[in-house]
């Protein structure tokens, strides 16, 4: 899939919905990392949860 | 090396124009400033000059952007059936002592099964026999959770008692890790079964509210119509002032009936002054094989959903920072059962007493893990792929009960598609957690 359909896309999931932000100054960089992910973020143990309300 | 936008990143536009992006891989969430993003967008297309400052952050282990020849999709699956498949340490079992239960609320999945029958002493002995058996062919068993279910598990006590007892000697005598948990309908908690529950390494308690006391009243009662609701409370009150756990789950159930109520509910659990002791949890009431339930339109529950937890949140209650559907449901996990009173095993509580959901029974000794091909059929999420849809992490195909529920048998190779919801609740979450 291109760039530009890439694109496309993940703006057609997302709605411009506007929100306020609470304080978060974001860093010279342009970027603030409000969470860490990882790779492996999603086994379960590591999520200590699962799914049916559990 | 070129990169690309993860497939599973997702971008929401925030009040003058930054963009908060979260991973549904890596769980990653971060806020660019809209030019960041625009350059970022630019810098994707071409990838002629060098890359801007922000893809160190963006890339690695936050995965917002990843390598261009990454099948991300393919490794997700591989990943899963790894994690699924050769991670499994955890032997969860849902134990249901009765199939009995002296509520009769009309949503119930165990509606239109017999609900007679409580586990004889050799369906018991049979059980840990089974058990035993199953941790000596499986030692990659580390840890025992014993789930206690119905029916309501608490009509049988002096059973529950004796049943624990064995479970948690077995681990012992096995070297496993050992915890207990119960969801129960609260009625018929005291101090003596509290304390009896706390010799088992008691970890969690899940309770079900139906909303306020007016409506919770006419739901969740039995055949005598006698309310509940005060009784449940004072229960709850019991185990937390007695020390008894250190937490209560209370399950609350969204429906059409209840959604707009939960407000008020949540405003009277807050009442009760146990903050964080009191973990919230919305159980979406879906139909079941036994019932027939008015649904209401994803986008709607959703939005009831983000209500409910925006008071919860204001009333100082923990709220989730996601919503996960089912790629890690108990009923494809490799070590999971439900074990019924009459001995047979199945994989989903959701299909307690129908025997055409029934892989096993416990008089026949485990060779192998529990398995019932039915419920491995990891093909289902063959059009999530298809359709690159970002959520397949936290949602796997959706729910098999569900997907039973609406297509019959087929349901087991089908996903159970719930886009609108999860897209529409996820966002919610984020933005209640991230906004002020």
């Amino acid at each position: 899939m291109s760039n530009e359909k890439e694109k496309q896309k993940v703006v057609s999931v997302a709605s411009a919905k506007v929100v306020r932000v609470k304080s978060i100054s974001v860093k010279s960089s342009g970027v603030t990392l409000l969470k860490a992910g990882s790779q492996d973020f999603r086994i379960p143990v590591r999520l200590g949860k699962d799914s049916c309300g559990y | 090396m070129k990169y690309k936008w993860s497939v599973f990143t997702v971008r929401y536009v925030l009040a003058g124009g930054n963009v908060l992006v979260k991973n549904f891989l890596t769980g990653a969430i971060a806020i660019l400033e809209n030019e960041v993003m625009d350059l970022m967008d630019m810098w994707l297309d071409s990838q002629t000059q060098f890359a801007p400052n922000s893809l160190e952050t963006l890339s690695g282990e936050n995965g917002f952007i990843v390598p261009e020849d990454k099948d991300e999709f393919h490794e997700y699956q591989n990943f899963f059936l790894h994690t699924r498949n050769e991670q499994a340490k955890l032997f969860t079992l849902h134990f249901l002592p009765t199939m009995k239960c002296q509520l009769n609320c009309p949503y119930c999945f165990e509606h239109g099964v017999k609900r007679q029958g409580t586990m004889t002493d050799i369906i018991l002995c049979q059980s840990i026999c089974w058990l035993d058996r199953y941790l000596e062919v499986n030692p990659e068993v580390a840890s025992l959770k014993c789930v206690l279910f119905g029916g309501e598990p608490l009509l049988v006590k002096r059973l529950v008692n004796e049943s624990l007892s064995k479970f948690k000697s077995l681990a012992e005598k096995r070297e496993k890790e050992y915890w207990t948990e119960i969801t129960t309908n609260g009625i018929l908690l005291d101090v003596d079964t509290a304390k009896m529950l706390k010799q088992y390494n008691l970890r969690r308690v899940q309770i079900t509210l139906d909303g306020p006391k007016e409506l919770h009243d006419t739901r969740r009662v039995g055949s005598d119509r006698h309310p509940t609701f005060d009784r449940i409370i004072t229960n709850v009150r019991m185990l937390l002032d007695g020390g008894h756990v250190s937490r209560i789950n209370l399950r609350l159930s969204l429906d059409i009936q209840t959604a707009d109520l939960l407000p008020n509910l949540i405003r009277f659990i807050s009442t009760l002054g146990y903050g964080d002791k009191i973990h919230l949890s919305l159980g979406i009431v879906v139909p079941s094989i036994g019932t027939t339930i008015k649904t209401t339109a994803e986008m709607t529950i959703a939005q009831k959903a983000i209500i409910a937890w925006q008071v919860a949140k204001e009333c100082g209650f923990s709220v989730p920072d996601e919503f996960l559907v089912g790629p890690w449901c108990v009923a494809i996990a490799k070590h999971s059962a439900v074990l019924q009173s009459n001995g047979a095993l199945q994989k989903c509580f959701c299909t307690v007493g129908r025997s055409i959901f029934d892989f096993g029974h416990v008089s026949g000794l485990p060779i192998s893990y529990t398995q019932d091909i039915r419920f491995e059929k990891f093909s289902r999420i063959n059009r999530c792929v298809e359709e690159e849809c970002p959520y397949l992490p936290i949602c796997g195909g959706g729910c098999i009960h569900d997907s039973i529920v609406k297509n019959g048998k087929k349901g087991f190779k089908q996903r159970f598609c719930q886009r609108k919801l999860i897209a529409t609740l996820n966002q919610g979450l984020l933005f209640l957690r991230y906004s002020s």
